[in-house]
């Protein structure tokens, strides 16, 4: 499915946000999504170690959708899949 | 290039022209070229560079403006808090030609087309915008900056303003120091499906140059795995001398 066919309207742009600040905002909009749910994270680059740190925090409980890969913008649907 | 959060009703990151005041028009566009952005809003009338004015024939400012998906078109006009009515009333002309919005710091019942009325994190100012985008059928317009920023205040206003919210002019993110409030608000905007647009600006002038630099020549927005690794190294380094 493409993000403009998408019925989840959750974006979360990261852009804004002081580096410092990114991940925490990450981690606390994932924690807040009941199962089942999920929302776009949109960055300026491939948030891999992003996935790498879901993986070893979360385990288990994250899906993760490459929806754009660059080359400006990245955008990851993650979901919710436990809790 | 279409964007997809412009065929879409999809949260839209626009650059507010307050962030480079000394900015050309073209610069701005840019600007927000570079960091694929959504487009603009435009502070106007306070002396500005860009040098947009509403004398500009309609023509020439249509095909200077206008919001062509994936270019920097200007999506809102902010006047400054002393436009006279009579200009706000060319300025809200001027942003009906290009399909953008006008952003009002008063309620003003005699000027047309679509706006938005500017208010902070204050349960009032909020429940006024409200009522009177309620009243009028246009939009509100959320300024958060550090200077109003309460963090228990966040979920109220939201929740008061949110059927009408339209824009969000978020002051005090990207180079500046990390007590902002991007974060915080960018989640809750996140978590409630918000598909407006939000301006980013600065919260001060004594940050033009680090917004300059940030928007003109860095290469990226700051990598959030980066920033953790040097918050450790600190937080390390720091129980190493204690």
């Amino acid at each position: 499915m493409s993000v403009t066919e998408s019925q989840d309207p959750k974006v979360l742009d990261v852009r804004p946000i002081p580096p410092r600040q990114k991940h925490p905002t990450i981690f606390a909009t994932f924690d807040a999504l009941n199962v089942g749910d999920s929302f776009v994270l949109v960055n300026d680059h491939d948030p891999v170690p992003l996935r790498y740190q879901f993986q070893f925090e979360r385990p288990g409980q994250v899906a993760w959708e490459y929806l754009e890969q660059g080359p400006e913008l990245w955008r990851v649907r993650i979901s919710r899949l436990a809790a | 290039m279409a964007r997809a959060d412009q065929s879409i009703g999809c949260m839209t990151i626009l650059l507010s022209s307050d962030a480079l005041p000394r900015a050309g028009f073209d610069e701005l566009r840019e600007a927000v070229q570079r960091r694929a952005l959504g487009g603009l809003e435009l502070t106007v009338g306070a002396g500005q560079a860009h040098g947009v004015n509403p004398s500009l024939c309609p023509i020439l400012q249509n095909e200077h403006l206008s919001c062509v998906p994936g270019e920097a078109g200007v999506r809102w006009i902010q006047p400054s808090a002393e436009c006279s009515l009579p200009m706000l009333v060319v300025w809200a002309g001027a942003a009906s030609q290009i399909g953008a919005g006008l952003l009002l710091r008063r309620p003003e019942p005699d000027v047309p087309g679509t706006t938005a009325y500017i208010h902070g994190t204050d349960s009032d100012e909020a429940r006024e915008a409200a009522r009177w985008a309620a009243s009028r059928a246009t939009f509100t317009s959320w300024e958060v900056a550090p200077s109003n920023y309460d963090p228990d205040l966040l979920d109220e206003v939201l929740a008061i303003t949110f059927p009408y919210l339209a824009h969000v002019r978020l002051l005090g993110g990207g180079p500046e120091p990390e007590e902002g409030v991007a974060g915080e608000v960018m989640m809750r905007l996140a978590l409630k499906g918000y598909t407006g647009t939000i301006a980013l600006a600065p919260s001060s002038p004594k940050y033009e140059e680090d917004w300059a630099r940030w928007l003109l020549k860095k290469r990226g927005w700051g990598c959030g795995t980066a920033a953790d690794k040097a918050a450790r190294r600190e937080s390390i380094q720091v129980k190493e001398e204690a």
